[in-house]
């Protein structure tokens, strides 16, 4: 997977490039708005992450040109203004995200895998979700594993799907309080955790495998092993 | 209308005030020139007796050598010698009194009584004079006076209630004017002015002056912001790295101590975000830049996702949440933020409240307001305390610090005041009693 970072903070890019190496990806770095935006087009990549405030180019204009020429990377936008304003907030409906610096390698590690499979799944409704012996029907809103019914609350349900369309994925909390309660804040209490430890009980007790896994220091994860 | 009350009132005084001068200063004359006429009188008997004085009224008499002049010569026994009265009207025969009486006349084939108003003098003895005025003149003047002065003043008093009223509906439109650029303004828009009528009146003076105003306030809010920004930029930049390189130095770390240390590190510098985050969003709260523009937000819906957010939470801790909410309730503003500031009220009742205890969640629509209210069975803050809570990193006694930003009940306020609201706290006996009360807006 190609990554372009665009980043005029030579120390935090210079991190970022060779964590997200570690990660497993291949990582370019331009320094300014202008090559970012001329390396954004000149290669193909599967994920731009950009800085909002960057010398010549802000990083929300690049999104606008790269898409006004129909390239649609998607694009993760780093920011450290002060507030979350409704073009930044407009970034989630479009296929692109954010995040505001400072953050945890962790979530931004989450928010671009999470980004890159968005931009590979196509669109055709998906009526069953499963995993292992999960089986999830959208459209009935029924869910079983190993046959036997779950009763879920509507919330557990989506709480579920949110999960299942990202298996295999970490999903942080601020991603679950985002994409299920579509809440932009982080709560002091562990609210998110208390949920997946109802969700966990509902759909791994009494299995041996269990399928929701906790990422530590990080979110969840659903899996089979 | 309380104004051209108290006018009219005022002109009716005046009025009258001036017909009493009026009439005292004409019933002076009148006397002045019955004084002097009787003067001149018994003058002309003092030079030729009682043969003068009777040619000397005659010839008065019928030359109306005084308008409305009444005079009478008459014996003691009342027999009229001469004059212009056909009988002596009056009984007293006092030298130098004054006396008032009718006199009865044909005119115009109806009887009517002239007021007479006279002195009677005893020139000689068994002599009797009386010379006076006919009032009816003034008595009419007296009416038309009195008249002229009622229809003015009528026509007065109308007219002031007929101007007033105009311009009462002037100042009020203007007012409502004035009053809905000031909400637009209060709702973010700095660039609203308020409206001028384009006369030169006092009003467009005053909204010249209030428009220097805004546009000294929208200056230094837009400062306020780039600095805001730029601050956060400065800070969250060197957060950011220093995140990074402890993240770094976490991965190759090999011994405990240092990695509990660069753990510790880490959530202090998620500490530092949290309250440096806080700050930022209290400030633009407060200054109203807002990036988003407010749109209705429906509170039940709102309300009710966030009680069943925290519900496994709460009971997780045994505690009882309950969420009442009026529905079709909305406030005009901001989701995010409104949700939040609940949030951060929820997160401190379920803190505070002891397991076995209960928190409400509730919202109602109270004359164009909406209040949503959570209510705890904690400890509750102290009276004196109260107040203070609100403020910046208050913590108060009976808190043990935590790991929150200290800017949670802040922030409530300051979204509150953002939505033309307060966040006021009360005693829920026991517990706290926190209301978020706001004007309602149209979904």
């Amino acid at each position: 997977m190609n990554l372009l970072l665009i980043e005029d903070d030579r120390d935090a890019a210079g991190y970022l490039v060779k964590a997200l190496t570690e990660a497993g990806y291949r990582v370019d770095h331009a320094a300014d708005g202008r090559d970012g935006l001329f390396q954004a087009t000149e290669r193909q990549y599967d994920g731009i992450i950009a800085d909002r405030m960057l010398p010549h180019l802000d990083g929300l204009t690049i999104i606008e040109v790269l898409r006004k020429q129909g390239n649609r990377t998607p694009v993760l936008i780093l920011s450290a203004l002060g507030s979350v304003d409704h073009r930044v907030e407009g970034l989630r409906s479009g296929g692109d995200d954010y995040l505001t610096k400072p953050f945890a390698f962790s979530e931004l590690l989450a928010r671009i895998e999470a980004l890159l499979r968005r931009g590979q799944v196509g669109p055709a409704p998906v009526v069953k979700l499963r995993l292992a012996d999960l089986e999830m029907d959208i459209l009935a809103r029924t869910v079983t594993r190993a046959g036997r019914r779950i009763d879920l609350t509507a919330r557990e349900f989506k709480l579920l799907e949110f999960l299942l369309r990202r298996v295999g994925q970490v999903v942080t909390r601020t991603m679950l309080l985002e994409g299920v309660w579509d809440l932009h804040f982080d709560p002091q209490t562990n609210v998110i955790d208390v949920h997946l430890s109802r969700l966990r009980q509902a759909i791994d007790k009494g299995f041996n495998k269990p399928l929701i896994h906790t990422v530590r220091g990080a979110g969840y994860t659903l899996r089979a092993d | 209308m309380v104004y051209a009350a108290s006018f009219a009132t005022a002109l009716v005084a005046l009025v009258f005030v001036i017909y009493l001068l009026t009439t005292r200063f004409i019933n002076n004359e009148v006397d002045t020139v019955i004084e002097r006429d009787a003067l001149s009188l018994l003058e002309a008997y003092g030079q030729s007796g009682a043969r003068g004085i009777t040619s000397e009224l005659t010839l008065r008499a019928s030359t109306f050598s005084r308008i409305n002049a009444v005079y009478l010569l008459a014996d003691s026994e009342g027999f009229v010698i001469a004059g212009n009265l056909p009988a002596w009207p009056v009984m007293q025969v006092r030298d130098g009194s004054w006396v008032e009486f009718e006199i009865e006349m044909r005119e115009g084939g109806r009887e009517t009584g002239r007021p007479v108003r006279a002195m009677v003098l005893e020139p000689a003895p068994g002599l009797r004079l009386l010379v006076g005025t006919d009032l009816s003149d003034r008595r009419d003047l007296g009416r038309r006076f009195a008249f002229a002065a009622g229809v003015g003043t009528l026509l007065v008093t109308l007219l002031a209630l007929g101007i007033g009223y105009g311009q009462n509906q002037r100042i009020l439109a203007r007012v409502e004017a004035v009053s809905r650029s000031c909400k637009e303004i209060v709702g973010g828009n700095l660039a609203r002015r308020l409206p001028l009528a384009g006369g030169d009146d006092e009003f467009d003076a005053l909204a010249v002056e209030v428009n220097g105003l805004l546009a000294r306030l929208a200056r230094t809010t837009e400062i306020l912001r780039t600095s805001l920004h730029s601050a956060a930029h400065d800070l969250r930049s060197p957060m950011h790295r220093m995140r990074l390189r402890m993240e770094q130095a976490l991965g190759v770390a090999v011994t405990r101590p240092e990695r509990d240390t660069l753990e510790a590190l880490l959530r202090d510098v998620d500490h530092m975000q949290r309250v440096l985050t806080a700050l930022l969003q209290i400030a633009e709260a407060e200054s109203g830049t807002v990036g988003a523009r407010p749109e209705p937000v429906a509170l039940d819906t709102m309300l009710g996702e966030l009680g069943e957010l925290y519900q496994p939470q709460a009971e997780e801790q045994g505690i009882a949440l309950s969420v009442r909410c009026a529905p079709g309730g909305s406030v005009l503003g901001h989701r995010q933020l409104l949700a939040q500031a609940v949030a951060n009220l929820l997160d401190n009742a379920l803190k505070f409240t002891p397991p076995g205890g209960r928190v409400e969640l509730q919202s109602r629509a109270v004359d164009g307001r909406q209040i949503i209210s959570v209510a705890d069975s904690g400890p509750g803050i102290s009276s004196e305390e109260r107040a203070s809570a609100v403020e910046p990193f208050v913590r108060l006694s009976n808190v043990p610090p935590g790991d929150g930003s200290g800017l949670g009940l802040n922030l409530v306020a300051a979204v509150a005041r953002l939505h033309g609201g307060s966040l006021r706290l009360e005693d829920n006996r026991p517990g706290l009693l926190a209301l978020l009360d706001m004007p309602a807006g149209s979904a």
